[in-house]
């Protein structure tokens, strides 16, 4: 035993590290549940909201193309936007694996409609996959990007906290929404943790585009594969 | 063809942290807590090795504003862990002084790995033999494959300090090795 090289006694103590128990569970939300700080009293938003909500809804009530314009606030496409006092638990979102090279995502993409990149966001690396459910996910290193039908059964819903304002904005033209900061994304009942979003639809498909960047950096991602006409 | 990334980089998410963003933590902590179980393991045992790390994993966030986003996250990680989890012992010895125990390895079913299974436990004993900053530095470098600068890192050590401390501690592993009759080539 003694005479034992480095090497071989290195990948036996490998082998043991390789089988250490290990919990049956992750503590990751443990942690964020240790960390995120407590939601503060927004009694005084809420009374704030509610009025301009009021405000508003009679504006709606008095001129029909406002009806239109609050609609489009409320959500977009096959995807809704609830104001809440308090986000639920989510699960955190994960990205997909990252397979391809550029040229395959270049494939990938004018398959499912989209167009590639015209050029990379400045330091950010592209991955791409299609998930399980046949979405095309395109991930920069601080956006993801994700597709699907308009006409999808299964409504996704974003809820948002009381206090934070949905912007209206444009994708190239055509009608999007921006759901700035943390918030929670609802799929077919299971919450997940959401960055900040840019919806938006063309062509009968819905494009959600998340990301930790601000809304100009996001758009100019989502314009940067624009769906092929 | 050029690997791509499968994610965020620990810096990014590092940075997204820092700026309130938990669900980034998440991300890491989910990348790191194998490897985090597995140190604190070696140093307050199996039973104390989930505590440690989730502690450990508490306060690099809240620590997080002293963290430089350029360099590796895992080895400043792992500085943290260590303290942690050597504090934890400490705690337990002031308490009740008990001496370490040793970490919990996989139950096999397999009756051909039975006797593999005995060289692993066996070699883990002589491990545990071992004062903890022999194991650490064994555990860091064979355990998690950490170079000779990441380690330096995280156990707050001169470069060549850890070469010769890597040397004498697989040197005494052999030495406790040599008593042992079950772990064989």
């Amino acid at each position: 035993m003694t005479d034992f090289t480095d090497a071989r006694l290195g990948a036996l103590l490998a082998d043991v590290g390789a089988h250490v128990t290990q919990p049956t569970s992750s503590c990751a939300d443990r942690v964020a549940a240790r960390c995120t700080p407590r939601h503060r009293s927004i009694s005084h938003h809420w009374l704030v909201a509610a009025a301009a909500v009021l405000v508003v809804a009679l504006a709606v009530t008095a001129v029909a193309p406002a009806r239109d314009a609050i609609a489009n606030l409320l959500g977009l496409g096959n995807t809704s936007v609830q104001h809440v006092d308090e986000l639920p638990a989510s699960a955190p979102t994960t990205l997909p694996a990252a397979r391809g090279s550029d040229a395959q995502l270049r494939g990938e993409l004018r398959r499912a409609g989209l167009s590639a990149p015209s050029r990379r966001v400045v330091g950010d690396p592209i991955a791409w996959n299609i998930d399980a459910a046949g979405e095309t996910v395109v991930v920069w290193l601080a956006a993801a990007l994700s597709q699907n039908r308009t006409t999808d059964a299964g409504v996704a819903m974003k809820l948002v906290p009381r206090d934070v304002g949905v912007v209206a904005t444009t994708v190239n033209g055509q009608e999007a929404l921006w759901v700035p900061g943390r918030h929670v994304r609802t799929v077919d009942g299971t919450n997940f943790s959401a960055d900040s979003a840019l919806l938006w639809v063309a062509n009968s498909t819905m494009y959600r585009l998340e990301t930790s960047r601000l809304l100009a950096a996001a758009r100019s991602m989502a314009e940067s594969v624009a769906p092929v006409r | 063809m050029t690997p791509v990334p499968s994610g965020p980089g620990d810096g990014e998410l590092a940075g997204r942290a820092r700026r309130g963003d938990v669900d980034a933590f998440t991300v890491l902590v989910r990348r790191h807590e194998a490897s985090a179980i597995r140190v604190a393991s070696l140093i307050c045992g199996s039973a104390h090795a989930e505590d440690a790390t989730q502690e450990a994993f508490v306060r690099a966030f809240r620590s997080l504003h002293r963290f430089d986003t350029e360099k590796e996250f895992r080895p400043w990680f792992m500085r943290i862990l260590t303290n942690v989890a050597k504090n934890a012992v400490r705690s337990e010895r002031r308490r009740v002084d008990v001496t370490l125990r040793a970490p919990v390895l996989h139950a096999t079913e397999d009756p051909d790995t039975a006797a593999l299974a005995e060289q692993r436990a066996e070699l883990l004993r002589a491990l545990m033999a071992l004062p903890e900053r022999d194991r650490l530095v064994l555990a860091c470098r064979w355990f998690e494959e950490m170079t000779e600068k990441e380690i330096a890192v995280a156990l707050d050590l001169k470069p060549g300090t850890v070469k010769s401390r890597l040397s004498r501690a697989m040197d005494r592993l052999r030495e406790q090795l040599a008593s042992s009759e079950v772990v064989r080539d």
